[in-house]
Parts: structure tokens; C-alpha cells; sequence
């Protein structure tokens, strides 16, 4: 299953991503989100951040969450590799990742993102799984 | 040209894993985010001549900065002075056309000038203000039971304590973006001195305006036969004054207000200048750029296997870009031509075309 895909959104980056468990559903989103800001094939795992959120529905969950990792590229430059879902259960989520600061001399600089929006939102049950629709500001 | 662009690139930091050049500290923060272009000015990054030829002097008042969360000045903190990337540039442009002589004359401009145009904004600080108080609007919202057509346009009743702090936090990120382009502006200035050997004075450089282009204002304006005191919230709107104007300084209250109109990097922007048309028809508000016609996905898909760089080189721009891809998104067929654009804000009367600026050298994030 194709993990994650843009999409053509006018202006802005659209991003659907594909999960067969809900859990899955939100590594790969961090995924499709690193895969704008670099090539994360360059991306080594030499470091390890934790992730802790709770909010009041699992679609503003998933705007948290790619909304923290924007904060943190954004103040720690932190870019991540492999997600571990530690915990989900609709309104809150633990996660590891592994990672390494981003340096303009390894990595190649895409587009920075500002924010995942709830614009479009939507997650939907399918029958191999979830699919979960993103617009980021850009 | 390429060595001019080449020194601009390197002054002024742009793109993904960027880092601004100014050290701040939190009280300096604050500072900047209470005082706009003034701190900057303050700072010795340009003069105070800069504030005059600024939007609302570059500063809006009253910013209460506790209620800005810690995110947010982490986030900005790193990214003062810096251009970003996306449709963010910074352009060596020319006056190819004249459109109308007396304004052109009242904001210093004059047929193949030499001119630069810098469009960025208040970076990661005025996103995670937008992240963290679309949380809050939404419970207000919800409170104040206004049904919502999209959660993005979360919203609360102007006169609530929620719509009060976000207010304070929006004009605290204005204030950010002025100080912001006003560093830019000053380390451009530094880069042209340095390249052509002379000081800014000595080059002639000077403000010609700074103009937000995603801002809401509290404003007076004529409904019906009433005079009313209104929010007006240009996003992808640009304010666009008439000559008399009380909120215009002084420099340009004989003219009207200079419209800065971006284009895309292969063809023109402009400059406007604003009318009475415009608070008769659009409270004050014109056009903001040219917009884009195709998405980033399909304009880099446009652009597969072509050299988008060598491209805008056979017809005389010199490009430099930070990020992959960026320079196929911002191609110029991914705009709408903004000679059409601007002809349809002229034709209308909500703004008046004032010079057309083409572009030598361009710098994208």
C-alpha cells in the first residue's frame, strides 16, 4: 500500500496518506510531512524525541501532531526517519521518533511547511484500512 | 547580475534549515514583537524615514505579549531576518512602463530604475500564533454558537476576551513581519553598497513602501449613510488608500497610499496606487498578487526535465534558489498573468496603476 501521496490542492500541499491501522495512519503521515521538508533517505536515526498529546477528537489529534513536528523542525531543526506509535487510542498519542537535525551540508532542502490545517480534513474507515485527507499551509 | 544575486543570497538567509543572523533573547523578543520596524530601526537596520514609508508606521499598538504561547517565540526566534521559502522572494526588478507620472514621481520612481522587491512575512512565529488560537477559536466558536462553514475559519465575536487575545497575538506577528522585511530590506541595502561600492544614501536607495498583505485592521468606513467603526481583514487582500486619507503619512497623503502588486518571477509586478474608488466599493482593499493558476504539484510536473533556471537565464533573469523544486513551483506559468490581474483592480477604480517593475535577478527560498 502507497504510504503517502500528494495531492493537487491550488496554492497549498495536499497530503493523503494511507494506514492499515490507525496507528500506521499517523507514522506515515509524519513520514508524508518529512518527505516535503527533505529527502529523508539521507535522514539517519541518531536521535530520539518522544512525542505526548491529547486532544478531543482523533482528527484534531492528527492536525496536533503533524503541527508538533513542524514546531519542532522549526525550533530544533529536528527531522524524523522512523515513527513508533507508542500509544493511540483516539484522543491521545505517544510516539517516538528517530531522527537527526537537519544540515544543509547532508540534506536537501525542500519546501518548508507552516502548518497542517484543518482545511479538507478528513479521515475515512476504509476496507483495507484508513485514509486520512491533510492540506498544509506552505 | 550574478554576482549582485549571488551576494543577496548569501546576506540574506532563505529555505529549509535557514538561520537568521540576529541572536535574540526573550526580552528582545518581546521588544520586536511591541515595537515592529521600529526595533529594527532602533537596532540601526535602517532609518527612521523607513517607518514613514510603512504601513501603520510599522508598529500596531497595544500588544499584550503574554498572550503569545512559548511555541511561538521558540519558533520565531531562530527566524528573524530570514525570507523563508515558498512564493517568498526577493526580486532586482526595473521600471519598464509608467502608467502614471505624478505618483510614480511622489513614491520616487522613474522609467528604468532599478528596484528591489522583497516579499516575506512574520515566518513560523505568525503560524504558530494561527496553530495556537484556531485551537481556542474553535471552542469559541462552538460557545458563541456560530456555525462554521470550514474549522480553518474558526471565529468569535470581536468584542470577547478570545477575540481580544488573538487580536493582540495577530498585531504582535504584524509587528514581527515589519521588523522582519525591515532587517531584510537593511541587509539588501548592505549587499547592493557592497557590490557596487558605494553607500545606500550614495546609490540613492530608499523605501518606496512596506505594505502587509495578510492583516486585519480596525478601520473607519461608510455603510449606508452611516460612519462605522469595522474589523477589516484583507488575507490576500492588500490595503489600497485614497489621497486625504487620515491614516496615510504624510510623504504620501497627497498621492494616496503606494500597492505593492508581486507577480510571478518571470514576467512583471507592479505598483498601484490606492483610490477613493476603493473605499467606496472594497472598504479600503485591492488585489494582492497574481495568483496561482496551476498547484505546486502540477507545476512541478509541468516542469519535469526542463531547466526552469536556464529558462528564465535566456531571458535575461539571473535566478538562485534555496529549495528543490521551488523554482519549478514558482514558474511563471504556474501564475495567472498579473498584467491582467492589475488591469481588472484599474478598470474597476479600487486602485490605480502606477509603474510595471520586470524582473533581473530573483532570489526564492
Amino acid at each position: 500500500m502507497l504510504r503517502y501521496e500528494e495531492i493537487d490542492i491550488a496554492g497549498d500541499i495536499g497530503l493523503k496518506v494511507h494506514g492499515s491501522s490507525v496507528e500506521e495512519l499517523f507514522a506515515n503521515a509524519a513520514l508524508g510531512l518529512y518527505s516535503f521538508i527533505t529527502d529523508t533517505d539521507d535522514v539517519n536515526g541518531s536521535t530520539t524525541i518522544t512525542v505526548d498529546l491529547t486532544e478531543e477528537t482523533t482528527e484534531r489529534l492528527l492536525i496536533a501532531w503533524l503541527n508538533e513536528l513542524i514546531y519542532l523542525f522549526d525550533v530544533d531543526g529536528f527531522v524524523g526517519k522512523t515513527v513508533d506509535i507508542k500509544g493511540l487510542d483516539g484522543t491521545h498519542l505517544r510516539a517516538e521518533l528517530r531522527g537527526e537535525p537537519f544540515d544543509l551540508q547532508r540534506h536537501n532542502p525542500g519546501i518548508l511547511i507552516k502548518a497542517a490545517t484543518y482545511h479538507r480534513l478528513s479521515i475515512e474507515r476504509q476496507p483495507q484500512g484508513y485514509c486520512a485527507t491533510v492540506i498544509c499551509d506552505v | 547580475m550574478k554576482d549582485l544575486v549571488g551576494v543577496l543570497y548569501k546576506e540574506v538567509p532563505s529555505g529549509v534549515g535557514s538561520h537568521g543572523r540576529l541572536k535574540l533573547n526573550s526580552d528582545d523578543q518581546r521588544r520586536v514583537i511591541v515595537k515592529g520596524a521600529r526595533w529594527a530601526v532602533e537596532q540601526d537596520f535602517g532609518s527612521p524615514e523607513d517607518l514613514e514609508k510603512t504601513e501603520s508606521g510599522g508598529c500596531m499598538g497595544d500588544v499584550d505579549t503574554s498572550v503569545v504561547s512559548d511555541k511561538a517565540y521558540e519558533r520565531g526566534r531562530a527566524q528573524q531576518g530570514t525570507l523563508g521559502s515558498g512564493n517568498h522572494f526577493m526580486e532586482i526588478q526595473y521600471v519598464s512602463e509608467v502608467y502614471d507620472e505624478q505618483a510614480a514621481n511622489a513614491f520616487g520612481l522613474y522609467k528604468d530604475q532599478v528596484t528591489v522587491m522583497i516579499h516575506t512575512g512574520s515566518r513560523g512565529f505568525g503560524h504558530q500564533v494561527c496553530t495556537d488560537f484556531l485551537s481556542s477559536m474553535n471552542l469559541a466558536s462552538r460557545k458563541y454558537e456560530i456555525p462554521l462553514a470550514d474549522k480553518e475559519l474558526a471565529c468569535a465575536p470581536f468584542n470577547t476576551q478570545e477575540a481580544q487575545d488573538y487580536f493582540s497575538a495577530m498585531k504582535g506577528a504584524a509587528n514581527y513581519a515589519w521588523a522582519n522585511r525591515q532587517c531584510v530590506m537593511h541587509w539588501c541595502m548592505e549587499s547592493l553598497s557592497k557590490v557596487f561600492g558605494s553607500s545606500p544614501q550614495g546609490l540613492g536607495l530608499g523605501l518606496v513602501y512596506d505594505v502587509a498583505h495578510n492583516i486585519a485592521k480596525v478601520e473607519m468606513h461608510n455603510v449606508g449613510c452611516a460612519s462605522k467603526r469595522l474589523v477589516v481583514h484583507r488575507k490576500g487582500a492588500t490595503r489600497a488608500l485614497p489621497a486625504g486619507h487620515p491614516e496615510l503619512a504624510s510623504a504620501y497623503k497627497h498621492i494616496g497610499q503606494p500597492v505593492l502588486i508581486p507577480g510571478d518571477m518571470g514576467r512583471a509586478s507592479f505598483v498601484l496606487v490606492g483610490t477613493q474608488g476603493a473605499m467606496q466599493q472594497t472598504f479600503g482593499s485591492t488585489c494582492h498578487g497574481a495568483g496561482r493558476v496551476l498547484s505546486r504539484h502540477q507545476a512541478i510536473k509541468k516542469a519535469k526535465g526542463r531547466a526552469i533556471w536556464r529558462e528564465m537565464e535566456d531571458i535575461g533573469i539571473t535566478v538562485m534558489s534555496a529549495g528543490r523544486g521551488t523554482l519549478a513551483e514558482e514558474m511563471s506559468e504556474a501564475y495567472k498573468d498579473v498584467t491582467d490581474v492589475v488591469d481588472v483592480v484599474h478598470e474597476a477604480g479600487i486602485s490605480k496603476k502606477v509603474a510595471m517593475l520586470k524582473p533581473i535577478g530573483v532570489i526564492k527560498g
